[in-house]
């Protein structure tokens, strides 16, 4: 399990972490959340010694990590890069071997990973003479072309189309499910929700928010109703404790307490009212995001 | 997994990479043509001074003593040249042929020499001399005269030593050029293979591989393998260019510059030419972290590259003519001016071994200093992305 403990780092005047605290468990896929600038990408440079921290501790079962350690985890950063004149094969065989495995093993997973993206036929071309979305593909194969055991991706699906992002996201769910702890950033609040077990929101370089998602949810102080009726919201507002979050026409979506019942609800509706839909249910991701980092 | 090893697996990238990169190859294919050149264009504008060719007429056998004399007083002088003996029946055609200008003297037995118009010099010049030892070795044979005659006529009463080895000024002067190529050279190698390691690290950081590479390697065991690399692959070049210069002047000129550079001399341009590629390289590795782009990554080198180039231009416009003085001793103790300045003195003899050893421990020194120093600089600049950061804040804002 990876667990950040207490980090703490400042550029000057800009606080970029203040205390986070973040677990990572084995298996889990773990979505990290939080508005620009709230200290995702520094958290993660944390994980790979990338930033040195004023304080807090990084460690890897209990142990604390190390350049020894980092090697067996695979890493994507948030501005893609590898060397764009380079074949792409031996430039997954170089990376490979900087982790640790000898030139048999780096060859054979190298094979392996360019296999499973798809990417066979291209193992000798220059990265540079791909596409964006195979250099993407190409990008995440480096991240696991040995195989570790955490695996920490900032934004792995963005500029992704619709395909790759699928594509991305089944070959993060087979690693997940093989054993690997699974850490990624996104801004993309539904498929987070689609993909992840456990997510983690961060706000002003400190975790507000983590847990399993759905626990969350049922956690949550309030739901999410939605009703089509023929008419304006106004009699909304007999709703004790309900906030509007938004309304079109004749759709509108309240967030009430948990606590509220549904018939009580109901109830509460006028007769004269005519009711073409009605939903409730706990809250989006995206409900439980804006709250926390409000 | 070891240091050393991760320092090897980059180095073999740089090698393997780099060395069969175009512009790697491009390279080759210019000092080659530079070097052909080199030797090409002068053999070529030598065509018109060729070796002088003496045309000599013979008349009778009795010329035949004094023209083996004279080619013998023409290999022992030195000369350049040749004689080229035609022989007549009679003196009618010889001097047909004179006139002709087919020849451009005829000997006439051994007493009569008819010189043509357009005869060198040199040519009477030799047979004269070639007639006196003609004579003289008939004499001794004959009894008439003895050895002490013979020296007394050649001139060789005294026997003539020196109380102090007069230098030998073709030596010296050969050892000044080497100098000075020597210098060239390794101002070439490493000016050229140190900008190899400027852009190699700008080149990683726009790319942004080097985020990918940090997450799993120690920054200066990437910096270490860089430049051993890219060093190994100019050290072959450098070596490469020395040798083909040493054996194309040998082939064209057929001097041998062999004999005139020791293996001491070759060791010394060899250890300078490493300390100074390591410097630079050092130097220009921080610089390139603290850039972006290409271009700003020149401009960024361009103080470093004055730097050098007035060590340089010091090096061979002025400590080749004044190897002891004091400015070259000085400049011979500043890690980033001794590399071309070393050289040139030790070619002359002019740099004493204590000198030699302060100056390799200094440069060495400054150069564990530049590597902690680039170190900083590259951890606190290489995740900058901004076109151009200070290499004082960068300095400051180590990360890692």
């Amino acid at each position: 399990m990876l667990e950040l403990d207490g980090l703490r780092k400042r550029y000057d005047e800009v606080v970029a972490l203040n205390g986070c605290d973040l677990s990572v468990r084995t298996g889990r896929m773990v979505g990290f959340l939080g508005p620009n600038g709230a200290g995702k990408t520094s958290a993660m440079r944390a994980v790979f010694g990338l930033l040195r921290l004023d304080e807090g501790r990084v460690t890897w079962n209990g142990q604390p990590v190390g350049s020894e350690l980092r090697r067996r985890f695979g890493y994507m950063p948030e501005v893609r890069g590898l060397y764009p004149r380079m074949r792409v094969r031996s430039q997954l065989v170089y990376l490979g071997r900087l982790h640790g495995l000898d030139r048999k093993q780096a060859s054979e997973a190298a094979d392996r990973r360019l296999s499973q993206m798809g990417l066979e036929d291209r193992a000798e071309s220059r990265l540079e003479e791909l596409s964006h979305g195979n250099q993407q593909r190409v990008q995440l194969a480096a991240a696991l072309v040995h195989d570790p055991e955490l695996l920490v991706l900032d934004e792995p699906f963005s500029g992704l189309d619709p395909l790759g992002v699928e594509d991305m996201a089944r070959i993060l769910r087979q690693r997940a499910r093989s054993g690997v702890a699974v850490l990624f950033s996104s801004h993309q609040l539904d498929l987070v929700e689609d993909l992840c077990d456990d997510v983690a929101i961060i706000n002003g370089g400190r975790v507000v928010l983590a847990g399993d998602v759905k626990s969350l949810k049922d956690r949550a102080r309030y739901r999410r109703l939605e009703l089509d009726t023929d008419s304006p919201a106004g009699f909304l507002r007999h709703i004790s404790g309900a906030e509007l979050l938004q309304s079109r026409g004749t759709r509108h979506t309240v967030l009430v307490p948990a606590e509220a019942d549904v018939h009580d609800l109901f109830r509460l509706l006028p007769e004269r009212i005519r009711v073409r839909e009605f939903s409730y249910r706990p809250p989006t991701l995206s409900d439980l995001f804006k709250e926390a980092v409000a | 997994m070891s240091g050393l090893r991760v320092i090897g697996l980059v180095l073999v990238r740089e090698l393997r990479e780099r060395g069969l990169s175009k512009s790697y190859l491009v390279s080759w294919l210019i000092l080659a043509l530079l070097i052909g050149a080199g030797f090409a264009v002068p053999a070529l504008l030598d065509r018109g001074d060729e070796v002088p060719t003496h045309r000599l007429g013979v008349v009778g056998q009795d010329s035949e003593r004094t023209v083996e004399a004279a080619r013998s007083v023409l290999r022992d002088s030195g000369w350049a040249g040749l004689i080229e003996p035609t022989y007549f029946d009679d003196r009618e055609d010889g001097t047909r042929a004179l006139l002709d200008e087919q020849v451009d003297a005829l000997l006439v037995g051994d007493r009569e020499l008819v010189l043509g118009e357009s005869v060198n010099p040199r040519l009477e010049e030799l047979l004269q001399q070639g007639a006196v030892l003609a004579r003289l070795e008939e004499m001794t044979a004959s009894g008439e005269a003895n050895e002490r005659v013979i020296q007394l006529i050649s001139g060789q009463v005294l026997e003539v030593s020196l109380a102090v080895p007069r230098p030998d000024e073709n030596s010296d002067a050969r050892q000044f050029l080497i100098g000075q190529a020597a210098l060239v050279l390794l101002f070439m190698a490493v000016m050229m293979t140190g900008s190899w390691v400027l852009l190699g690290v700008t080149e990683e950081k726009t790319s942004r591989v080097v985020e990918v590479l940090l997450a799993a390697v120690r920054p200066w065991h990437l910096l270490a393998g860089k430049i051993l690399g890219v060093g190994i692959l100019g050290l072959l070049q450098f070596a490469v260019v020395a040798g083909g210069l040493v054996v194309g002047i040998r082939l064209v000129f057929g001097a041998d510059l062999i004999q005139e550079v020791d293996a001491g001399l070759l060791a010394t341009l060899l250890l300078w030419f490493v300390l100074g590629y390591g410097v630079y390289a050092i130097a220009y590795a921080a610089v390139g972290a603290v850039t972006s782009r290409p271009e700003d990554a020149q401009n960024a080198a361009f103080p470093m590259t004055m730097v050098a180039l007035i060590g340089y231009l010091v090096g061979i416009f002025y400590v080749g003519s004044n190897p002891e003085a004091l400015l070259s001793v000085v400049l011979s103790l500043v890690p980033m001016t001794a590399p071309f300045v070393i050289p040139v003195r030790a070619v002359s003899d002019s740099v004493a071994a204590w000198e030699q050893l302060l100056a390799v421990i200094l440069t060495m020194g400054f150069g564990w200093w530049l590597i902690r120093a680039a170190g900083r600089v590259y951890a606190g600049g290489v995740f900058k992305y901004q076109s151009r950061v200070k290499l004082r804040e960068a300095f400051r804002s180590a990360e890692f």
